[in-house]
């Protein structure tokens, strides 16, 4: 299963988009307009084609913000912080997603699909 | 007017009671199948039986929801609820953390799997039988009136959450039935009681189950996430 189409099919169900315009580093929120009640149905859609048990807080980094203000303030911990909370991110993405905070939601779509191959 | 029904599956929580019975018969003579909850063995006896009906165990002890009850329905209609008379400050000998546990805590539970797994079907309708008593209440009723609110918010919340994806939400405040309980403390007051109503009257239990079926019903698929109150006028007046 090409797990980059499957996952473009289900935001494209979910969220009323087309899926031969998704792109990996599209934001779910940002770009694509969803919700929380969006990422919900996302969230059943992947645990039942993909046949992983994902977790909410986990795949859509929805506890991102408390986990960063509960870690000391320097670049490294807070770093650190998001790569243990979220083995899936890479320490590259994790700096990226540090640099972005201020411009909103930073989840993407490869931070789905990373997700989903860390779970298989 | 016709009375049609998109979905085919419902489940009524708390399906042994008169009301429930009635509710569970009309569902069925729409072609339904229906999965009635029970929650003692005893409560079983002389209920209906039909090839569209089934009846499930619900712990109310636990919030452990058994695998067997989380399925898919189209329509949820919660009818259960156990009294708790009591005076806010007395020393009674019952349990206030067991009454909530069954009346919110596992119903919290059950509604959240239910609610996501329907999800996936973008429709499903939930229906609270609530009561008055979450409006008003008699002394020793504050217990049970939280209770009634607690599930009323939960209620709406779902229809809130998941309006968008097809899944609405409807709370149905009765007055006084003339069923069970309610007809033992209605002969007792009954001059009272019908003062108190605009329409004088109280309700019937089919009444009850007629408005269930017209709110389940796709006429009513705009009616969401509200209140609706049938009571003869009794909370409208001061």
């Amino acid at each position: 299963m090409n797990i980059t189409l499957k996952l473009y099919e289900l935001i494209e169900e979910v969220l009323d988009v087309d899926a031969s315009e998704l792109k990996q580093e599209d934001y779910l929120v940002r770009d694509l307009g969803a919700e929380s009640i969006d990422l919900l149905e996302l969230s059943i859609s992947l645990n039942s084609e993909f046949n992983i048990n994902a977790v909410d807080n986990d795949v859509f980094l929805q506890d991102l913000r408390p986990v960063l203000t509960a870690s000391d303030p320097d670049e490294s911990s807070r770093l650190k912080s998001i790569t243990t909370r979220y083995p899936h991110i890479s320490s590259d993405r994790a700096n990226e997603i540090l640099s972005d905070l201020n411009a909103g939601p930073v989840l993407k779509i490869k931070d789905i699909e990373s997700y989903i191959k860390y779970l298989r | 007017m016709q009375i049609t029904f998109k979905g085919k599956t419902a489940l009524i929580v708390g399906g042994t009671s008169f009301l429930s019975q009635l509710l569970c018969k009309k569902l069925i003579e729409e072609g339904i199948n229906v999965t009635a909850t029970y929650r003692n063995e005893k409560s079983l006896v002389g209920l209906l039986s039909d090839d569209l009906l089934e009846y499930q165990f619900l712990d109310l002890e636990t919030t452990v929801i058994s695998e067997s009850l989380v399925k898919c329905y189209d329509y949820v209609i919660d009818i259960s609820h156990t009294n708790f008379e009591a005076l806010i400050a007395s020393e009674n000998g019952k349990s206030l953390a067991n009454y909530f546990t069954h009346n919110i805590s596992v119903k919290a539970e059950l509604l959240s799997k239910l609610s996501r797994l329907m999800i996936k079907n973008r429709f499903g309708k939930f229906i609270y039988l609530s009561s008055t008593s979450a409006e008003l209440i008699n002394p020793g009723q504050a217990f049970y009136s939280a209770s009634k609110n607690a599930c009323e918010s939960i209620f709406k919340g779902i229809g809130v959450e998941l309006g968008k994806k097809g899944i609405t939400s409807l709370i149905l405040r009765a007055g006084y039935i003339n069923h069970g309980r309610g007809k033992d403390y209605i002969e007792n007051n009954s001059d009272l009681i019908k003062k108190r109503v605009p329409t004088r009257t109280v309700l019937e239990p089919e009444e009850v189950v007629d408005s269930l079926m017209f709110y389940l019903s796709d006429s009513a698929k705009s009616y969401n996430a509200t209140v609706v109150t049938l009571d003869g006028g009794m909370t409208a007046c001061k």
